[in-house]
């Protein structure tokens, strides 16, 4: 149902068959179309092919001065979160789909979920929990004479008892700040109609087999649903300067992410997270307020628009002006998660898991 | 860098009216919402006033009216025109979200900071206040509202909270450095967002318009923008104007954003790192000339 084949031999009667390449859909978070200049930056070109289907196009990203090409079918039924559908290599599926979004003349996104999200995708009636993978780094470990607390850390757990394997590692005070979720397996459908499918953090589907592609499509729309769900949340509570029957009103409060670990030096702290790279991709200029306090005064890369943040030891507050994508609070939130403390909370509460 | 007094009580109030739970969240949690800043109100007695902060309380149906003093002297005129306001002054405002207007009280308050207490109250303001330090917040004075009076009574302690800033921006108050950043910053923002938009300007088109800029795009700097005073616009408009200038007479720093504009694609992070470096120096080089009395003594 779910597999196309690279070609890698011949059978007798001429059929080409080979290793098995999986159905994959990326989840972009679009803030504008494709630019018009079609302009991608050096490394990338890409050439869109309208289909009969007005909401689908064909869309082959190639990497300049290389064969690696890669097409995707992009579904943009929703004009916000598009899906692009392939069955390429996952390694230039991946490749390929990260220059697109980090192509200086675009808008888009990756959408990030939150391991929060992740499990409550997981816990959706109709699915089953087949198994996890984790993924950490720490990216802001500062101190090289301090004692290690979790340097890097990735598995893969699977099986029926996968959550008591999760919970026995939660257990373990040195990895606690750590656990944050790269993928989960799930099974979702009934007994002969059904789709294994893994998610990723970053919004990546892989059908991993099955029998029934409307059980892969349901568990894309049900995460969109969701994700959507927490973006808007997040826009409407956005700050701004509102109109209201003849009143100007100051609304909307800043967001802060919570920290279980402390942050040992905010000012590095800083020049780690808002230094213009992926993840994060935030400009900022930093002000010192105190020993134990700074602002910084950033534009975010995605959309350019302006962002503020403030930062204490163990806390960061994302002032989100109106207009701007709610996608930002969630791109710091899960990348901190798998790259700084996995125990972060907004606004001192576990994120919704978009129920 | 610091932000003016009046910047940062600005944004100590507001912040009070908020639930960030790393700041006091005492007056939202009496259900008092900012309501309007710097909004000219007609007393009865046929003067004015401009609060800087109107706040109001459907749960007390009470409103409590600010004066914020960043710092060490008080407008006693002013002080005297605040004496004449009353609760009717407030009832026919549309802008006030009270449901039971008729029952509204109110209660004027100054706030001010604690290394500036002991000369302000040499004025002996007729109204409660609070007072902000690096440790606490304290009261002194008596409000009308009992629940205040509650709430305020033990000086509540300010250890471990993260002190907001950016609900309010900046104000004419403020140290011309603190502006540029926000300047600068703002320039960035919108070069970055028009290319998106696949408009590119060349540096003599981004330089007129952010040196002639209109409200439209002053609320890009200031998002309160539209809720300031027309004194206050003016002031600040002049302020952002003579900065954008001295930024683009800055071959470097027009230079960077030259390239981060013309979207390249190539490397464009090391762009945006070099305008960090040069946007900083020339913060820097600001901070050092602090104490001048104007833009306009600024050496070319």
């Amino acid at each position: 149902m779910i597999s196309a084949f690279e070609a890698t031999t011949e059978t007798a009667s001429g059929e080409k068959v080979g290793r098995p390449r999986l159905l994959k859909t990326y989840l972009l978070e679009a803030n504008r179309g494709l630019p018009e200049n079609k302009y991608y930056g050096t490394e990338l070109s890409a050439e869109k092919v309208e289909t009969n289907i007005p909401e689908i196009s064909i869309l082959t990203l190639k990497q300049n001065g290389t064969n690696k090409t890669v097409r995707f079918y992009v579904d943009t039924s929703d004009r916000r979160f598009w899906l692009l559908h392939t069955n390429a290599l996952a390694t230039d599926a991946r490749d390929l789909f990260d220059k697109l979004v980090y192509s200086p003349n675009v808008s888009f996104d990756k959408t990030w979920l939150p391991t929060e999200m992740i499990q409550g995708i997981a816990d959706l009636p109709r699915n089953t929990f087949r198994g996890f993978g984790l993924f950490y780094r720490d990216f802001f470990d500062l101190n090289q004479q301090a004692e290690k607390t979790v340097e890097w850390l990735k598995m893969r757990v699977s099986g029926s008892s996968s959550m008591d394997a999760l919970d026995a590692l939660r257990s373990k005070d040195k990895l606690r700040s750590s656990l944050a979720y790269d993928k989960i397996r799930v099974r979702r459908g009934d007994l002969k109609e059904y789709v294994i499918d893994e998610l990723n953090y970053d919004g990546r589907f892989t059908a991993r087999g099955g029998t029934s592609i409307d059980a892969y499509t349901s568990l894309i729309e049900m995460t969109v649903r969701k994700y959507r769900s927490e973006i808007e949340a997040i826009e409407h509570n956005s700050l701004g300067v509102k109109q209201v029957e003849n009143r100007t009103l100051v609304e909307g409060e800043a967001y802060d992410l919570i920290f279980e670990r402390e942050i040992e030096d905010i000012s590095l702290f800083i020049d780690i997270l808002a230094n213009s790279r992926a993840p994060f991709r935030l400009w900022g200029l930093k002000n010192k307020i105190s020993k134990d306090e700074f602002q910084v005064f950033g534009v975010d890369l995605h959309t350019g628009d302006s962002i503020d943040l403030e930062l204490s030891p163990r806390l960061l507050r994302v002032y989100l002006q109106e207009g701007s994508c709610g996608n930002t609070v969630l791109r710091l939130y899960t990348n901190l998660q798998h790259y700084f403390d996995s125990n972060i909370t907004l606004n001192d509460e576990p994120l919704q898991k978009g129920d | 860098m610091q932000p003016s007094g009046h910047t940062k009580l600005m944004n100590f109030v507001i912040g009070m009216c908020k639930k960030n739970k790393d700041w006091i969240t005492v007056l939202s949690k009496l259900g008092y919402e900012i309501q309007i800043i710097e909004q000219t109100i007609h007393v009865s007695s046929g003067e004015a006033v401009k609060p800087d902060l109107v706040t109001a309380s459907n749960m007390l149906l009470h409103s409590l009216v600010f004066e914020v003093k960043g710092g060490k002297s008080l407008d006693m005129e002013q002080l005297k025109r605040y004496s004449g306001m009353t609760p009717e002054d407030l009832r026919w405002l549309t802008w006030l979200s009270v449901y039971d207007k008729p029952r509204l009280q109110l209660d004027v308050c100054i706030c001010d900071l604690a290394e500036n207490h002991n000369s302000i109250k040499t004025f002996n303001p007729p109204f409660p206040m609070l007072t902000f330090s690096s440790a606490q917040l304290t009261k002194e004075g008596v409000f009308k509202n009992d629940e205040l009076n509650k709430t305020f009574k033990e000086p509540i302690s300010l250890d471990g909270k993260l002190q907001p800033l950016s609900y309010y921006p900046f104000s004419d108050e403020d140290d011309i450095a603190y502006i540029a950043v926000h300047v600068l910053r703002t320039i960035l923002a919108i070069v970055i967002k028009e290319s998106k938009r696949g408009h590119e300007f060349s540096e003599d088109e981004l330089k007129k318009r952010m040196v002639t800029f209109d409200d439209v795009l002053a609320s890009n700097f200031n998002y309160v923008w539209k809720t300031l005073s027309i004194e206050h616009r003016n002031s600040l408009k002049s302020k952002i104007e003579e900065i954008s200038r001295r930024i683009f007479e800055k071959d470097d720093v027009g230079q960077s954003l030259g390239i981060i504009q013309q979207k390249k694609g190539y490397r464009i992070t090391r762009n945006l790192d070099q305008f960090n470096r040069e946007a900083t120096r020339l913060i820097e080089e600001l901070e050092s000339e602090r104490g001048q009395t104007g833009l306009t003594d600024f050496p070319h």
